[in-house]
């Protein structure tokens, strides 16, 4: 059968791919509105349709007449460049999902289709007409209601449809999976060639004291990078901060706490003012942090050679000091990585229970939906480029008290070395995805790969090659995923 | 060229880099008290520019055309030691080596290109990981293959001729090969169809694309433009020096999107000029290398190319929106 739609059905190319989000939208509600922002963010999706039908044949009270319903709901999204409200279910004259979606894949050959749909629509799925043939017809995309995670995986459609192995309608792919994968392989590898020094306390203790500092910087670039921004200038704030603690309470010989604070203070100021940079002019942050880069280097190198006339500057801290910042547990472990779990657990619960967390994804998605659905993402961003900021002058903080000297330079390496385990982690700026988790386990990942090397007989850059190989391999299963999560269970026909 | 960038500078890409480029001479001259004619034709700036410049067009063009290739990091060390090792410790002739530079290049460009067109990863990401890969496998390729991280090698006197001798005994020659580049990619990009695919792309691919323009081959090409030139400034270095260098390869991603951006491109895309490259690479040079004969303590020169990045940032979006608002504006494609 051939359904004809005629003039005025909405516009689609070939290649493009497209959310179908079906309804009677009556009334339509915040609900449609988050499932459908969320959908073109999570599946980068080209558009989304609400088709709103004429008719539930479920619900059994008969729903207001077509047009205001179409009013309504284009009231509510018509703005959106993406999202287009159409009647095309009454165009077609079909009655049940199945029909609807044969009628639009008939007439729109080449375009591919996802069919959207809240957790709640899942649990009753298996009652839907021909529920399997839609199943087999397009990929689902199920979406949680805001603030509630998925749960109707035990509904009755989810679990037949689990069990065929095709990846199952929930499309809301987990990035940490390929990263803990690297890190089980990476680890597997390095117990097996390195032996026995590599999985004692003192193997651990090699890669958990780097990974703990490049750790406390990675947390923050990867909420950055979440929502789409980056930080270079940390490279700067890190000997920048420590040389302020060193001048402050070494040269000058003020209480510890003072240049501690100082040092913080300074890596909060440096966020601030790329923030309000980044914020205010809309230049990219990649620029306007190569900026600050240079200039926090240059500040440091000038101002340290005009107060003290050295490069570097000794300081002997306090024993209080030290046992919060500096000491060694048992002679091995540096105190760090517990202040790194500490960052992890606090940067954890506000990326993913606090309700900022979805705002920093919202900001990756689509900055301009985000500041029309009311986040204010000025503040917002500000605030995560003060977060990296004071990271990256914590790290500061922390290794001149470790060191108890202070040098100019060094820090640059940790600009790269941060984003690589960020992007081990799974996330990859690409906007909108990523966990906390996922950088702890990048971060991990490197630091093993760092250190690990030194226990082989392998030659130490070969440690760069496996890294790079990592990488591209998160690349590469980046976009693997994207094609299961959208094509797994498309068929052609 | 001088004329037509005064009758219409504000209007032009170049504007901000040439302002930049006054700006910190004026501030040299006032509170470094240097002598301009001195400085003018001082080597050490110019051959710096020249080695910079190779590698800030191709970057200027990827921005332009809205992408970023930070393993030239990586390629400029691998394009020294490829030489060094096939023509120094191998003993082939010197043409093999150079060869097998610029073919590293050709296959490093490729594997960045295919990875930018066949995912949606941004490139930022990909050549970062290039150029961890590329830096490991050259530096232990080094220690495995010769026992050692620095590699002499000994050019032909024609091959030194071409890429590695010093004008004069104090300029590079490599400054010719920068000034031709920019005289060719003026003519490519400016008065070339190639040039007008470029902008359309960093203006917006998919309309790009749908115009029938080749962006795939396009993106491609230019990210082995990218690596090769990378590859090019490093041989021309092994075969100036008798060795081959592995540092010093890291600063020139920072230096060149500095040079790149001060000299008037927009990383946001579509939007920028040769010109203003060749002169936002010159100021760059001029701030860096040039600091050493003014009064100036040399350690604030990061300082000054940090506040003029900055500026000359804030200035470009002033200027552009004076060039996208202008009637007749010939680089203001969108």
């Amino acid at each position: 059968m051939r359904h004809v739609i005629g003039p005025g059905r909405p516009f689609a190319r070939p290649g493009q791919v497209i959310g179908l989000l079906g309804g009677s939208f009556d009334p339509p509600h915040e609900g449609h509105v988050h499932i459908t922002l969320e959908a073109l963010r999570r599946f980068r999706l080209d558009q989304v349709w609400w088709l709103v039908s004429p008719g539930n044949p479920l619900k059994t009270q008969g729903p207001a007449e077509m047009p205001r319903r179409l009013a309504a709901a284009e009231a509510l999204i018509g703005g959106h460049p993406r999202v287009t409200v159409t009647d095309i279910e009454a165009r077609l004259g079909t009655r049940y999902t199945a029909e609807t979606l044969e009628g639009i894949l008939g007439a729109y050959p080449g375009t591919r289709f996802v069919w959207l749909m809240g957790e709640d629509n899942l649990a009753g799925f298996h009652r839907w007409d021909r529920w399997r043939s839609i199943f087999e017809a397009v990929p689902i995309g199920v979406l949680a209601r805001p603030g509630q995670s998925l749960s109707a995986r035990t509904a009755r459609a989810a679990r037949l449809h689990g069990r065929s192995g095709a990846g199952l309608g929930q499309l809301v792919r987990r990035p940490e999976a390929g990263a803990l994968l690297g890190l089980a392989a990476v680890f597997a590898f390095f117990a097996l060639v390195a032996g026995q020094v590599f999985v004692s306390p003192a193997g651990f203790a090699s890669w958990l004291n780097v990974a703990a500092e490049i750790g406390i910087v990675a947390l923050p670039i990867g909420l950055l990078m979440i929502a789409g921004e980056l930080d270079l200038s940390i490279g700067s704030v890190i000997p920048a901060s420590s040389l302020t603690v060193a001048v402050v309470s070494g040269y000058w010989g003020l209480p510890d706490i003072a240049g501690i604070l100082a040092g913080l203070a300074f890596g909060l100021a440096i966020g601030w003012i790329n923030g309000m940079l980044v914020a205010k002019t809309g230049v990219p942050s990649l620029i306007v942090t190569i900026g600050t880069m240079f200039g926090v280097m240059g500040l440091t190198l000038g101002l340290s050679v005009l107060i003290t006339g050295s490069t570097s500057t000794g300081l002997t801290p306090a024993p209080l000091t030290t046992a919060l910042l500096g000491q060694f547990i048992a002679g091995m472990f540096q105190v760090t990585i517990f202040w790194w779990i500490a960052f992890a657990l606090a940067i954890g619960y506000f990326l993913h229970l606090s309700p900022w967390g979805n705002w920093v994804f919202a900001l990756g998605g689509d900055k301009v939906s985000a500041r029309n659905a009311g986040i204010p993402t000025d503040r917002l961003s500000i605030g995560l480029f003060m977060t990296s900021g004071f990271a990256a002058a914590f790290v500061g903080v922390s290794q001149v008290i470790v060191y108890q000297s202070a040098q100019v330079a060094g820090g640059q390496s940790f600009i790269f070395n941060s984003i690589m385990c960020v992007v081990i982690g799974g996330v990859l700026l690409t906007g909108g995805a990523g966990s906390v988790l996922g950088i702890a386990i990048g971060t991990v990942t490197f630091a093993i790969v760092n250190q690990g090397i030194y226990f082989t007989n392998f030659d130490a850059n070969l440690g760069s090659v496996i890294i790079g190989a990592l990488l591209l391999l998160a690349v590469l299963m980046n976009d693997t995923f994207r094609k299961l999560a959208l094509g797994a269970t498309k068929k052609k026909g | 060229m001088n004329n037509a960038v005064l009758s219409q500078v504000l209007r032009r890409p170049e504007a901000g880099s040439f302002l930049s480029l006054v700006a910190v001479a004026l501030f040299f001259v006032i509170f470094g008290g240097v002598n301009l004619g001195t400085l003018a034709t001082t080597a050490s700036w110019v051959n710096f520019a020249a080695n910079l410049g190779i590698v800030a067009i191709p970057m200027g063009l990827l921005m332009i055309a809205g992408e970023l290739d930070i393993s030239i990091g990586a390629m400029i060390p691998a394009g020294s030691m490829s030489v060094a090792i096939l023509s120094g410790h191998y003993g082939l002739p010197i043409w093999i080596g150079m060869a097998g530079a610029l073919g590293l290049g050709v296959l490093v460009g490729l594997v960045n290109g295919l990875l930018a067109v066949r995912t949606t990863v941004p490139t930022l990401i990909i050549t970062l990981g290039t150029l961890v890969a590329m830096q490991g496998i050259v530096l232990s390729a080094s220690v495995l293959l010769t026992g050692s991280a620095s590699v002499a090698v000994e050019a032909p006197a024609w091959a030194k001729f071409l890429f590695g001798h010093l004008i004069g005994g104090s300029y590079q020659v490599i400054i010719l090969w920068w000034l031709g580049m920019t005289a060719l990619f003026i003519g490519i990009l400016h008065h070339s169809a190639r040039g007008n695919w470029i902008f359309a792309m960093g203006g917006d691919k998919v309309s790009a694309r749908n115009a029938g323009i080749p962006t795939d081959r396009m993106l491609i090409g230019l990210f082995i433009l990218s690596a090769v030139s990378a590859s090019f400034v490093g041989m021309c270095g092994a075969i100036l020096f008798n060795s081959a260098q592995v540092s010093g390869g890291m600063n020139y991603i920072f230096n060149a999107v500095v040079a790149v951006v001060v000299g008037g491109v927009l990383l946001t895309g579509g939007f920028g000029s040769i010109g203003g490259i060749f002169l936002g690479t010159v100021t760059f040079a001029i701030v860096s290398q040039g600091i050493y004969f003014t009064d100036i303590d040399r350690n604030w020169s990061s300082l000054i190319i940090g506040v003029m990045l900055l500026l000359a940032v804030l200035m470009n979006n002033v200027f552009r929106k004076l060039a996208l608002t202008a009637p007749s504006a010939k680089s203001a494609k969108k």
